[in-house]
């Protein structure tokens, strides 16, 4: 028995034009948790979220949204969603304080509630005195956080996260996504936040939607699609190529990528005997890290032998 | 289940100021109706009209055309209160024709203020994801709008009344004879902000950017103007003379005169050649089809 499903889509396709297909007869159905929206950029990730606000008419097909149909219900899901878009959308002459208020009673919060519910969530996104400043100075990643504070002021049942790491640096990027990850799992809200990093959506998300060209290429749990990127980036000043031939004698599977030597770490992470090679052969050493999963590593299943192949 | 609950460790010491986590909350309280949301909308709109919730610099331009739309009414008064002479340069009649300038300038710089930046800075993505029709969306704009047009037009002319009766001899009948004038006060003032209203924002709604909708509002104004003062003047017979019904101020006014009576001296409007009724016909149209401009702009905008 399953209760209702947080977003059903049923043959959903997107047209613009004749010629652009965004979303091509797409079926998914996505459980309440954590979902990340899995694609790279132009795969249909933005259609699909604003269609399932009722901003975008599909050509065909049809989306529920919490047993709601987008194309009739439009206002009622949108009483229910809070919407972060990936574009800009903050004016600049605004304090973050009066803008999220604001915000709030276009929700149809009373005067004072909004208020009180701005401070809230503003707190809960990490903006503390800053808020009473004109939001044109802001960093991006405080901007990122007003955005997420604004989709959140109604208390929504479900949030829906556009790129919302989109222009943050590391930092930025890991607050936000542990921001992400505790309104999602600690408050109950529903979450789908779209991003074309696996790493990303690894870090935060229980499943993971993926589509590429506008068409479902996967709907998984998340635990069915980890284990796949266990690939090590060494990055060497000169002498990639004597590096990546030295690893290789010490038993390693190694593969080169333009100036990067990969290397393939399945069990284990051999650290040690990377860092030997390179103080053996006396390189200087400017990076050595975990890959970031990407689309590619995900989508292309010989990824293992690529790396293997010296 | 809430983090709230207080930690009764024993080592806890309390230093002053410690920043407790009680993370997001959730929120019970009452959810308003679209009506609520509209109104809270209007309310927002109408305060950004004369800049106030912004800063000081959005303040010059509304207020300091407020204080010029003010200016011969409160000299009108002061005068009057001084002399104690009744000053007739302005009347209720010709106080907006008078005055049309300032209007027109204030229409201008602050329609895009209304609908522009929502565009320019795309929070209007995030109105149209909120519960919001777009139909509200333009009827606060629109009504907030023309309030504000409204109340710079009818304050003055208000006050004029008002410094009128103070300063008569006979203040209770000239109370009584000045409050007769105030239903053509208050539908002159509604009929100038309507049409004002409804050019601004067909113009405005159309570009995000603030300079070009000012420029293309002002430029509306002059066109309109000369076009129908230039045209009007050589054709004085046949259908060229409805041509005069083309300047938004000739327009209104003849509305007004059609309404309320009281000629304005220096209006084009002659009943004799174009009636009184073409006048009102028309201003209608208008109304109707540049407020189709504006709810048509808003039902294409992708959001």
């Amino acid at each position: 028995m399953r209760g209702v499903s947080l977003v059903e889509t049923e043959h959903l396709t997107k047209r613009y034009g004749s010629s652009v297909t965004a979303l091509d007869d797409l079926t998914v159905t996505i459980e309440p948790g954590v979902i990340g929206l899995l694609g790279s950029n132009g795969a249909g990730k933005s259609t699909l979220i604003r269609i399932l606000l009722g901003l975008l008419e599909p050509t065909s097909g049809r989306a529920l949204v919490m047993d709601l149909d987008a194309a009739t219900q439009g206002s009622e899901i949108r009483a229910r969603v809070g919407y972060l878009p990936e574009h800009d959308c903050l004016p600049p002459d605004v304090s973050a304080t009066d803008f999220v208020t604001h915000m709030g009673r276009m929700s149809g919060l009373p005067a004072g509630a909004a208020r009180e519910r701005a401070a809230e969530v503003l707190r809960h996104v990490g903006l503390f005195e800053e808020r009473y400043r004109s939001i044109g100075g802001y960093s991006t990643g405080m901007k990122q956080r007003v955005k997420l504070a604004q989709a959140l002021v109604h208390d929504p049942r479900l949030l829906l996260l556009d790129e919302p790491t989109n222009g943050l640096d590391p930092a930025g990027r890991d607050d936000m996504l542990d921001l992400v990850r505790r309104t999602g799992t600690e408050f109950g809200i529903a979450v789908i936040v779209s991003s074309h990093l696996l790493g990303e959506i690894e870090r935060v998300c229980d499943g993971i939607v993926a589509v590429e060209g506008g068409r479902l290429l996967r709907a998984d749990t998340l635990s069915s699609f980890t284990g796949r990127t266990r690939v090590l980036v060494v990055e060497v000043e000169e002498g990639h190529a004597a590096l990546a031939e030295e690893l290789g004698r010490r038993g390693l599977r190694v593969g080169l990528e333009a100036r990067l030597v990969l290397v393939d770490a399945p069990d284990g992470a051999p650290h040690d005997v990377i860092r030997d090679a390179v103080v053996d052969l006396d390189l200087a050493l400017v990076r050595l890290e975990q890959r970031r999963g990407t689309l590619e590593d995900l989508f292309r299943p010989t990824r293992p032998e690529a790396a293997g192949a010296v | 289940m809430t983090p709230a609950a207080p930690p009764s460790r024993p080592e806890v010491v309390t230093p002053a100021g410690v920043i407790y986590d009680i993370g997001y909350q959730r929120y019970d309280g009452p959810r308003l109706g679209r009506g609520a949301v509209v109104r809270a909308l209007y309310g927002s709109s109408l305060r950004s009209a004369f800049g106030i919730g912004r800063g000081g610099r959005a303040k010059i331009v509304p207020f300091g055309l407020f204080a010029l739309a003010m200016l011969p009414s409160l000299i009108a008064v002061g005068v009057a209160a001084l002399l104690n002479e009744a000053v007739e340069i302005f009347t209720y009649d010709n106080y907006l024709w008078e005055l049309r300038l300032v209007f027109a300038l204030f229409v201008a710089a602050q329609a895009p203020e209304l609908v522009g930046r929502d565009q320019q800075h795309r929070v209007l993505t995030l109105y149209f994801s909120r519960a919001l029709e777009r139909a509200d969306y333009v009827a606060a704009k629109v009504a907030a709008m023309v309030t504000a047009l409204f109340l710079i037009m009818a304050v003055p002319l208000v006050t004029l009344l008002i410094g009128t009766v103070l300063g008569a001899e006979d203040v209770l009948s000239a109370l009584g004879d000045e409050l007769r004038e105030l239903p053509g006060v208050v539908g002159n003032s509604l009929l100038h902000a309507i049409l004002l209203a409804a050019m601004g924002l067909a113009v405005a709604s159309y570009t995000p950017r603030r300079a070009y909708a000012t420029g293309g509002i002002i430029a509306l104004f002059l066109i309109l103007g000369v076009v129908a003062g230039l045209v009007g003047e050589l054709a004085e017979e046949g259908g060229w003379r409805y041509v005069v019904l083309l300047s938004p101020f000739a327009l209104v006014d003849g509305v007004r005169r059609w309404a309320f009576g009281g000629r304005v001296a220096e209006s084009p409007v002659d009943f004799d050649l174009v009636p009184g009724a073409a006048h009102l016909l028309v201003y209608l149209l208008v109304v109707a089809a540049l407020g189709a401009l504006v709810a048509w702009r808003y039902r294409r905008l992708q959001a």
